[in-house]
């Protein structure tokens, strides 16, 4: 082989014309030859030397300790192998080739030896150690208010049902939060121990319901909108009882709206907050803004109406007002009241999260600890 | 006239109260007593229900027990101190064949009275049972007993005071003639005065059992001398008092009621005074229309004038109260003076007293709309204005004065003069309704007949002339098809009106972008880790506008002062929050809230600007204090990077950070112009501020207004393609003077790199050791780009060249090495 070789390296070199020129150049070439000849030797025995000494080491391992020095001894950067690969450099490159296989097959039979060792010897090499019980890097978290949660899914029940959100400010003036909603002028809830007034004419809104009738100032029937936002009352907080909480109020009105209508919404909704088995019940009630007006209770979502001590043993759960729109109020929007009818509705939506997760405080929410809040 | 419990006037009318309260106005029910007016054989649970679910909500039914056994009557014989008690009495008591000695404790205890004993043995309804004692040394064997303890009251202030003619050892529940009884709290709405009544109550029920009602009837023996001959009415006012109608009896025997008055009277929460207040009381709570009786020979004249009182009079009611009128009270008045405030309370002046020998009785009508008025004014609500003002029965009040005046004569021995003095200029005549069943079925979603409607209006006291719907006076809630179609719903059943199945929707459902907006926002911020907080809208005016020396508006009616302003900044509110969970050991916050602010305008007569706002606060570390932490605090770069990320992820268009200063910012800020407007900022907050709020730690806000933000997203996004051929980066570290801004090299870098230059990062900067003092270095990270072939290092080179050569010249800025 290396014959071969040398003589195609010959051939190489005899393309030269020139005798002497050719001559020179042989020389230098079997001066060459011999010396490579002599390294190729000595590379060669020098593999065949780090073979046997590793198939001996290898039979002299028995710890963990041993298993390491002998795979940095083979395998490390300044290992046998690596040297041998650093030799490999000055090899002449005709015989690269074949002692850089002689090298590659050494390190692979090394390798595969260790390998096979590595299981009985490794296990307690030093690599990270992991203790999975630690609590993974959660990244810092948000959620929304409980209050929010409530009143999307609220959101998403009437909006599948063609409802849009409307709103309004929460400063009003007296006819859009009482006037306008057939109270009359001397009517007991304008007291001043209800409403909290800036000026005689200008108050914080008591109800969402003045947003019902700004929109339907502005808009013509058919009007289907829900009215979520915040109302004041002039109460002490305490655990029931909060200056200024969340409503949404619903009101449907076009040609044809009746009571079974509105029995039919609520009945619904009561099954999509809290259960299919949750039952409505409805009672005539008062409003100035609704004729006939009703309340409407639900099954107690905690014994589902069998009775306890958060229903009183009643069986049921007082939730909020309704009833069909008042003439008066439709006379006062400009709707004719002969023509249209409508249904409104409302509810609380701090009442409704209270219930949904049995908090029996409503101060909870505005108080805004993080350690309530981050339940939800 | 009835100075009763002024019981408040509770908030109703509005749809949700966002928890339960009470409703209307509380009335007492007697169930035994329903039973003189028809026969009620319903069990008084059910009852209960069924009113309930015709609209007289029955909020508690009391049992109020009948059977006491080891409770008898005694006598207090000598009351005497405890030798080692204060508090103590030790009373003889006589019970009839024995004397028994007990220690009491009540305050009104005293010689001679009658009273209620439990014998040795006897058990109470409240599970006491009474033993043999010894009460700080001195025995005691039994106990006087105050209706409390019998379950008998809420609460009493003593013991029982009996009337002095039971028998003595005889058991309690028979000397009283005692009947378990069940009353029921009913909250009567405000649309239904007819129903502060037992009579009216019993009208209810008769319709709920189909039962008729029979009033007691009025049969009176009368006396040759004419009422008229001693008394003249004279109504000037006939606007605020319609009608008054009067009776006049004569040789009353003022004294105790008897057990059977007492004891109706009692069972609905009303206390005993003597038997014509009684009766007044009790006919009072019979038919719902208040009475009221004066010492006929304290009437000056023979005269009784309804008058409007002036500016300013004053006039002190039977409470001995001095009360300063404002103008248009109606007065009652006798040619002298004032006798009474007209359908709110009587005068001390010509009061009911124990001499009273002859009686002047009143039963008025007056105007809800003066009573609202006056009791408004007065503040003063009685058992009287409350019903006037929601509607008495004008032609309702001579059945009540009719029923007293029977009483009197029966039970005080009174003789009664001729004749009713009635003023009555115009009669109010019922009010007709035309029945229109299309109407009233197309209301409810019902198919009822008219025949079944009229049925059910027959069955509470209306009349019916064919479709003319004839409405009783007491009935004032009743003016329209409407209100018959609610007479009709809750009589029928509200149950038993089916719940329609399909709803009509049209396709063009308008839909409300800014509340989605809001919904995006919560949904990005949350995400971005930062918990939603909802606050109060009311704050300390006083402290904020210090702080900040803006106005705010004003509350005129504040629950306290913690809460007279409405806030124009989310900020106070959210530094609260940072506030109250340190206070618990909660320090590291990433906090926000979307709400409404008010913007206060010079003339607070006007409705305030609102606007809605977002605002975020950052404090404390960034990982919390977990194995993982690196325990660095959040910085200005952490609030300015939610903001840009949040601009991000909402595509927040045409926007830029520009200089600002607000006293709410200290040191580092920066203000957001969005389209034209300012639209926010973002900073460190004021420690001035923090101060306020024992906070030591910086705080960093972003303030926005959700309406600019909304107003400038971009609308439409286009595809941008990926770049097809390789960039080429360049790294390169300026040194420059430790004022100038990074942004600006990064500008000049742009203008000078061309459209090749794609984009420049800053990825170190350096102060200290081979950098000289005031200086600073800034390492960039340059990507060009062209979008048509691969770039070439000459271009670059060149490029950057340029790059350099102008930071240099602009900034004197060097090349660090």
């Amino acid at each position: 082989m290396l014959k071969l070789l040398l003589t195609d390296k010959r051939g190489i070199k005899g393309k030269y014309p020139d005798l002497i020129f050719s001559f020179i150049i042989f020389l230098i070439g079997v001066l060459l030859d011999l010396r490579q000849k002599n390294y190729f030797s000595k590379m060669k025995n020098r593999i065949n030397k780090i073979k046997e000494s590793f198939v001996s080491d290898i039979e002299k391992i028995n710890t963990s300790a041993d298993f390491e020095s002998i795979r940095v001894k083979y395998l490390g950067k300044k290992g046998a192998i690596q040297d041998l690969y650093r030799l490999l450099k000055d090899v002449d490159v005709a015989e690269k080739p074949i002692i850089g296989k002689e090298i590659n097959m050494l390190k692979q039979i090394v390798e595969s030896h260790l390998q096979e060792l590595k299981t009985k010897f490794k296990v307690v090499q030093k690599e990270e150690k992991y203790d999975t019980s630690l609590p993974g890097r959660i990244p810092s978290l948000g959620s929304k208010h409980p209050l929010t949660q409530v009143l999307d899914e609220i959101k998403r029940y009437f909006l599948r049902l063609g409802f849009s959100v409307a709103d309004g400010p929460e400063v009003e003036t007296d006819f859009f939060n009482f006037a306008a909603l057939n109270f009359p002028e001397n009517h007991p809830a304008r007291a001043m121990q209800d409403t909290l007034f800036i000026t005689e004419d200008i108050l914080l809104r008591t109800h969402t319901s003045p947003v019902q009738i700004r929109t339907m100032m502005n808009q013509s029937p058919p009007v289907r909108i829900i009215a979520p936002g915040r109302v004041y009352r002039r109460d002490t907080p305490d655990a029931s009882h909060s200056p200024f909480f969340h409503q949404v109020e619903g009101l449907f009105v076009d040609i044809g709206i009746s009571f079974g209508d509105l029995k039919a919404v609520i009945q619904e909704f009561a099954k999509y907050m809290f259960g299919e088995d949750i039952h409505v019940r409805f009672r005539p009630s008062f409003f100035p803004f609704t004729e006939p007006s009703l309340e409407y209770d639900f099954n107690c979502i905690f014994c589902r109406g069998k009775g306890c001590k958060v229903c009183k043993y009643t069986g049921w759960i007082e939730i909020s007002g309704a009833g069909m729109v008042h003439p008066n109020v439709f006379s006062a929007v400009g709707y004719d009241p002969e023509v249209y009818t409508g249904y409104a509705f409302g509810m609380g939506v701090d009442r409704i999260t209270m219930l949904k997760y049995k908090i029996d405080d409503i101060r909870l929410f505005f108080d805004n600890d993080m350690r309530f809040l981050q339940q939800y | 006239m009835i100075c009763g419990f002024s019981s408040n006037i509770n908030r109703l009318y509005f749809f949700d109260n966002g928890e339960l309260e009470e409703k209307g106005l509380i009335m007492k029910i007697s169930y035994n007593w329903l039973k003189d007016y028809l026969d009620v054989s319903i069990d008084p649970h059910q009852l209960a229900d069924r009113l309930s679910l015709i609209g007289l909500e029955v909020e508690e039914v009391i049992e109020r027990h009948a059977d006491f056994p080891q409770v008898v009557i005694g006598r207090v014989l000598a009351v005497d101190q405890h030798p080692n008690a204060d508090r103590l009495k030790v009373c003889k008591v006589n019970i009839g064949e024995e004397e028994l000695t007990i220690i009491c404790g009540a305050p009104n205890v005293a010689t001679g009275q009658t009273v209620p004993v439990a014998k040795v043995g006897a058990s109470l309804p409240s599970g006491l049972k009474i033993q043999k004692s010894k009460i700080r040394g001195v025995n005691s064997n039994g106990m006087i007993c105050s209706e409390a303890e019998l379950s008998l009251a809420d609460k009493s202030d003593g013991i029982w005071i009996l009337p002095d003619n039971l028998p003595l050892g005889a058991p309690l529940d028979k000397a009283l003639n005692m009947q378990t009884d069940y009353i029921f709290d009913i909250s009567v709405t405000p649309n239904r005065p007819d129903c502060l009544s037992h009579i009216g109550i019993a009208r209810e029920v008769g319709a709920i059992l189909g039962k008729p009602l029979s009033k007691p009837s009025t049969e009176i023996v009368e006396i040759a001398e004419k009422a008229l001959d001693k008394l003249e009415i004279i109504i000037e006012t006939p606007v605020g008092c319609p009608r008054y109608s009067a009776r006049l009896i004569r040789n009353v025997k003022i004294g105790a009621s008897p057990s059977w008055l007492v004891q109706r009277l009692e069972a609905v929460g009303m206390r005993s005074i003597n038997n014509v207040v009684d009766i007044t009381n009790y006919v009072l709570m019979e038919t719902g229309h208040p009475l009221h009786a004066f010492d006929f020979d304290l009437i000056q004249g023979g005269k009784i004038i309804v008058r409007e009182s002036r500016e300013g009079e004053k006039f002190v009611t039977l409470d001995d109260k001095e009360r300063i009128l404002k103008e248009g009270t109606v007065l009652i008045c006798d040619t002298e003076q004032p006798v009474a405030l007209g359908g709110i309370m009587g005068g001390l002046n010509s009061e009911v007293s124990s001499s009273t020998v002859n009686v002047l009785l009143e039963s008025a009508y007056f105007k809800p709309e003066s009573i609202q008025i006056s009791s408004r004014h007065l503040n003063l609500s009685t058992e009287a204005s409350q019903r006037f003002e929601r509607g008495t029965d004008p032609n309702g009040n001579i059945y009540a004065l009719e029923r007293a005046t029977q009483l009197i004569a029966k039970l005080c021995d009174g003789e009664v003069y001729q004749g009713i003095v009635d003023a009555y200029p115009s009669k109010i005549e019922p009010k007709h309704v035309t029945l229109n069943e299309v109407q009233i079925n197309n209301l409810l979603g019902t198919d009822l007949s008219s025949q079944e409607m009229t049925d059910i209006l027959q069955s509470i006291g209306f009349i019916v002339q064919d479709k003319k719907i004839v409405v009783p006076t007491f009935r004032p809630d009743i003016t329209r098809v409407a209100d018959l179609a609610e007479e009709v719903a809750r009589l029928y059943g509200l149950e038993n009106i089916p719940a329609r199945d399909i709803i009509k929707i049209d396709y063009n459902v308008p839909i409300n972008k800014l509340d989605l907006f809001v919904d995006q926002l919560k949904e990005v911020l949350t995400g971005m880790g930062i918990q939603e907080v909802i606050t109060n809208s009311m704050i300390n005016t006083e402290s904020w506008q210090k702080m900040t020396g803006k106005r705010i508006y004003p509350i005129f009616n504040p629950i306290s002062k913690d809460m007279d302003g409405l806030r124009n900044s989310l900020l106070p509110s959210l530094v609260q929050v940072i506030q109250y969970n340190r206070n618990r050991k909660i320090s590291d916050l990433r906090i926000f809230e979307i709400n409404h602010v008010f913007i206060a305008k010079n003339d607070l007569h006007v409705q305030p600007e609102e606007d809605l706002q977002l605002a975020i606060v950052i404090i404390g570390k960034r990982e919390g204090n977990l194995w993982f932490s690196s325990r660095q605090v959040n910085d200005f770069f952490d609030i300015k990077g939610l903001f840009e990320a949040l601009a991000f992820k909402i595509s927040l268009d045409n926007w830029q950070f520009i200089s600002y200063s607000d006293f709410v910012l200290e040191g580092a800020g920066l203000g957001l112009k969005i389209g034209e407007e300012v639209g926010g900022f973002i900073g460190r907050i004021n420690k001035k501020i923090l101060d306020n709020f024992e906070i030591d730690e910086d705080v960093f806000v972003a303030q926005l207004s959700v309406t600019e933000l909304f107003k400038n997203l971009k609308t439409k996004k286009k595809y941008q393609p990926i770049p097809r051929y390789p960039s080429v980066e360049r790294d390169l570290a300026f040194i420059i003077d430790d004022d100038l801004k990074a942004q600006e090299i990064i500008d000049l870098s742009y203008r000078t790199g061309g459209n090749l230059l794609s984009n420049i990062e800053i990825f170190d900067i350096f102060r200290g050791t081979q950098i000289p003092e005031g200086k600073k270095s800034l390492a960039f990270h340059y990507t060009f780009q062209a979008t048509d072939r691969t770039l070439t290092e000459e271009e670059v080179n060149r490029l950057m060249e340029k790059i350099i050569a102008s930071v240099k010249n602009s900034y004197q800025a060097k090349l660090r090495e």
